[in-house]
């Protein structure tokens, strides 16, 4: 099994300079993302911070109005068919027709893709204890994002893009879904890209972290990069500071009196320096986990 | 063979997996030659990319933890493998941090703290320190 | 002020200005439809002009209709959910604390109060001054709308989510025709039994309402099961056989659009067929009787049938274009938009179940038409077909089963007409392209009745029309090679999908040719015929299905 690596060529998704406005209001503002073939990318960032957008790009359900999108490299816009063929996606909202039974949607679904495995299929639907002959709107929402689930893995695709996969759901159905998508990765070549509310999943499963905040990209890297890249530390100063500290390279600084703590993104020598800057000496330091990280990079903008 | 993987811990997960085999085997819960799980069922039981999986087993083969055969998969070394004692200290040395941290914030001399490991050491093994 | 604000806060006022909110402004528009209606009325009664008399009166009449429906919909209380397709009393409201009893009543009563106020307001200043409704009893037709408003509602509502709901719905509203004529049919029963029909009916609509309100609001038709287990009783052995494969992916697609679209067209055209007949038959038969119409019309029945899905095909093309009726915006389902499919080969999906349904919606009106005429009519109303075609059973085959096939093409072409502009999905360039249409045909009817009354006028447009024909041939042609062009270019439709739409469209053109050919040679104008088949190469639409491929390119890469 080849790791993956992020200076490697072959790119499933290469996303260059894309700009997407909806009236005034940038959605996307020059994003850059590369994903390599074999890797699992978790998309992050708050509500509106442009993560549904860039999926739908990727699908080809809305088109660059600067930039370019390649799948393959393919144009999703240009050539609909050859990139759709290879892609599998559960969208956020988890539109499925209500009205069909799910067996039918699966008999559906399976009549676009030549490569439907009707093993893999029955396999799955046991294992995620559908019923093929009950209708999709009457299913729960954990059922109904299995089934979705179902319907976008069974042919195999190369890429599995899955809009928020477990929001909503309860932890037993949110296992089963990781656990599938897990078992997606192990097999060679198969790339997936999630976006998710759920920081701990991203850590543990994301090879890359790429996290959006007003649409553009504050971060991109790999998981243990990103982590790596950020200490949370414990200011001490020596007087009580009646006003919150400014320290440079901090994104989130909290805290009372003479202790305060900080998260901040640069080297420990970076940090020491900064502290010292102040007047402030380090009480202690430690990876902050991605959660975090994505409070403070979004709600840390003012101080 | 159980790991736990802790997502809070500040340790990047593959070091997690690389170090807690390496414990096991060091503490002989993992035998040589024992089988060590495919990548995937790893993967799948600690619900972790098989990415990262596959990454700790490459650092554990570069350093002769375990092997990979043709055909059998792949297994614990046979020849023990020799952890520098080097990386066996800076294992040991994160509890150590953690320990005097607390011990600095209790207000516990370094000396009480000397003590207090001799002894706790005797109550764990008693015949060994005799 | 103050007051009137505070009267709102009252369970029932809240409920009231929901529905006040809502439809404020389209009521403000019936108001002055109604005013517009009246104005004219005055006008109608002072002028000699007769021809524009008539065609008031129409306008009248649709505005009437288009307001009572409006009514309709806005009281009825109904609300479809996309989401769950679960189309009934709006599930929101159950979780206000108010009592089911008050739930049922407000919209009941001020719903029925209006539309019953409304209609005899329209009845009594414009339908009868005009001499629609004539001399009838308005009191009473009004009240027994009142009735079937009221059943609309309470079966709207109370109706679990089985199949054929719609369908019982339908039914019900139909079987209002019989209380609405029986002063007519009954002229002989006494007042008192009128009324007691009408008390049962009012009687039993509340009931139904306020009990199945209240079964729905404790959740009892929410289990799926209890259908499911009930369905599985119908029909034994298929909750668990495997559905079939489908051979392709068109087929797939095909069998969406049927279950979304296609049903749509022959489902209407069967339920009216059911009762269609038998009603012009019974009209005809009383105005026989009152000796008032003259003799009844022996073709009235087989033209009504002929033509009939025709004009349905106009009223649900709209919804042709759209993936899935519920939605609001024509925007596409993801479901469907993240299929690799071209985009030229979802719009010769749509192609396709169009012609199916307009195909199945002529049989179902045909079978129906002869099912009645053999039934009520016997072989009296039979001689009297094979009289208008002349020669019987051959002249028939020969001229009748082209007939048919000139039908079913005009039904589909109604169908799809629209889809170009349709599949866009932006409402904007539908209801722009609504309004060019309806200014276009407009401007003709205007044109060619201005024509009808001024000679020189009409020897002018004459003389221009191949002229024009031919323009618009070629401007038809050229468009569409364009579009075509453009959307071979971006890979939107494939070669062999421009293929199956010209080569449509040039042979549906040559059998119009074809087909009026002999009818010119018949009636003596055989010099028109060039001119007859080059319009019906124009009516049959080919521009719209070029643009076709890329208005769908447009919609599902926003």
């Amino acid at each position: 099994m080849k790791i993956p690596s992020l200076s490697s060529a072959e790119a499933v998704v290469a996303v260059s300079g894309l700009v997407r406005r909806f009236g005034e209001k940038a959605a996307l503002d020059e994003v850059s993302v590369f994903i390599q073939r074999g890797s699992v990318l978790g998309l992050v960032g708050e509500n509106g911070a442009g993560k549904t957008t860039l999926i739908k790009h990727l699908l080809g359900m809305l088109k660059p109005q600067a930039g370019t999108v390649r799948l393959f490299g393919l144009d999703p816009v240009a050539d609909p068919v050859g990139v759709l063929g290879r892609v599998g996606y559960l969208s956020e909202r988890r539109d499925l027709p209500g009205w069909m039974r799910v067996d039918e949607f699966m008999r559906y679904t399976q009549a676009f893709y030549p490569s439907w495995d009707e093993g893999y299929e029955e396999k799955l639907m046991e294992q995620f204890q559908l019923d093929p002959g009950q209708r999709i709107k009457t299913l729960s929402q954990g059922q109904t994002a299995k089934a979705g689930l179902l319907a976008a893995l069974a042919y195999r695709p190369e890429l599995l893009i899955l809009d928020e996969p477990s929001s909503g759901l309860d932890p037993v159905v949110r296992r089963d879904i990781l656990e599938a998508i897990i078992r997606i990765v192990a097999e060679e070549g198969r790339t997936v890209l999630f976006s998710s509310h759920l920081l701990d999943e991203v850590e543990r499963i994301a090879d890359q972290v790429v996290m959006l905040q007003g649409g553009r990209v504050v971060l991109n890297g790999r998981t243990d990069d990103v982590r790596r890249n950020h200490i949370s530390a414990l200011l001490a100063f020596a007087e009580p500071q009646a006003f919150t500290p400014v320290v440079k390279g901090a994104h989130a600084v909290s805290g009372f009196g003479t202790e305060w703590r900080i998260l901040f993104s640069g080297s420990q020598s970076a940090l020491a320096t900064a502290a010292a800057g102040i007047g402030a000496s380090v009480l202690d330091e430690r990876t902050p986990s991605l959660d975090e990280i994505l409070v403070a990079r979004a709600g840390g903008k003012g101080s | 063979m159980q790991l736990r993987i802790s997502i809070d811990s500040g340790v990047p997960i593959y070091q997690q997996v690389v170090e807690q085999v390496k414990r096991l085997v060091a503490s002989g819960r993992l035998k040589p030659g024992a089988d060590v799980p495919p990548i995937r069922v790893l993967a799948e039981q600690l619900r972790i990319n098989p990415n990262t999986v596959a990454r700790a087993y490459l650092e554990l083969q570069r350093e002769g933890v375990i092997v990979t055969r043709q055909g059998s998969g792949t297994v614990v070394a046979e020849s023990k493998p020799l952890m520098p004692r080097k990386e066996k200290l800076k294992i040991l040395g994160r509890s150590a941090d953690l320990l005097l941290t607390d011990a600095s914030h209790l207000g516990i001399p370094l000396d009480d703290v000397l003590a207090l490991i001799l002894e706790r050491a005797e109550a764990l093994h008693p015949e060994e320190s005799k | 002020m103050a007051l009137g604000r505070l009267a709102w806060r009252t369970p029932t006022g809240a409920l009231l200005w929901e529905i006040w909110g809502r439809h404020r402004w389209s009521f403000a528009l019936q108001g002055v439809a109604f005013l517009a209606c009246l104005r004219f009325v005055r006008w109608k009664a002072a002028t000699q002009w007769e021809i524009g008399g008539k065609i008031m009166s129409l306008a009248a009449l649709g505005g009437f209709v288009t307001a009572y429906l409006h009514l309709l919909m806005s009281f009825g209380y109904v609300e479809a959910d996309v989401r769950t397709v679960k189309v009934g009393f709006p599930g929101r409201l159950f979780l206000k604390p108010v009592s089911t009893s008050r739930l049922v009543a407000v919209p009941m009563a001020c719903g029925g109060m209006v539309t019953l106020s409304v209609f005899l307001a329209w009845a009594h200043w414009i339908l009868q001054p005009i001499g629609v409704l004539g001399g009838s009893d308005l009191l009473w037709i009004g009240l027994v709308q009142l009735s079937f408003f009221w059943w609309l509602q309470a079966l709207g509502w109370s109706l679990p989510p089985m199949p054929g709901r719609s369908l019982v719905i339908l039914l019900a509203g139909i079987a209002h025709l019989l209380p609405g004529l029986m002063p007519q049919m009954f002229p002989d029963l006494p007042l008192g039994w009128r009324w007691l029909v009408l008390v049962l009916l009012f009687f039993t609509a509340w009931t139904i309402a306020g009990f199945g309100l209240s079964l729905m609001r404790r959740g009892v038709w929410d289990d799926p099961a209890r259908f499911a287990s009930l369905w599985n009783l119908l029909h034994p052995g298929r909750a668990h056989t495997r559905r079939k494969k489908f051979r392709s992916a068109f087929h797939a697609q095909l069998w969406l659009e049927w279950h979304r679209q296609g049903v749509l067209l022959p489902g209407m055209s069967g339920c009216l067929a059911l009762f269609v007949f038998p009603m012009i038959f019974l009209i005809q038969k009383h105005l026989g009787e009152a000796g008032s119409g003259g003799v009844p019309e022996p073709m009235l029945l087989p033209t009504v049938a002929l033509v009939l899905p025709m004009l349905l095909s106009g009223a649900v093309a709209s919804a042709m274009a759209k993936f899935d009726p519920l939605q609001p915006s024509g925007e596409l389902p993801i479901y469907i938009a993240m299929r690799p499919m071209t985009n030229g080969g979802f719009v010769v999906v749509k192609l396709a179940m169009a012609l199916l349904a307009s195909a199945l919606a002529c049989l179902f009106m045909w079978g129906a038409a002869a099912f009645w005429i053999a039934v009520l009519g016997g072989g009296a109303a039979f001689g009297k077909v094979g009289v208008a075609t002349s020669n019987g059973l051959t002249a028939f085959l020969i001229r009748g089963v082209p007939l048919l096939f000139f039908l079913v093409l005009f039904t589909w072409k109604n169908l799809v007409a629209g889809i170009g502009v349709g599949l866009t999905g932006r409402r904007w360039i539908t209801g722009l392209s609504g309004f060019g249409r309806m200014a276009f045909h407009g401007g003709i009817v205007v044109l060619a009745f201005l024509a009808a009354l001024d000679a020189h006028l009409q020897e002018t447009l004459l003389r221009c029309l191949p002229a024009v024909l031919v323009a618009g041939l070629a401007l038809k042609i050229a468009f569409a090679s364009a579009a075509f062009f453009h959307g071979l270019r971006r890979k939107a439709i494939t070669g062999r999908a421009v293929g199956w739409i010209v080569g449509g469209w040039a042979l549906a053109g040559i059998f119009l040719t074809a087909y009026s050919a002999p009818i010119c040679y018949a009636l003596g104008k055989t010099p028109l015929w060039p001119q007859i088949a080059m319009t019906g190469f124009l009516l049959l639409p080919l521009a719209d299905l070029a643009i076709a491929p890329l208005a769908m390119t447009w919609n599902r890469h926003r």
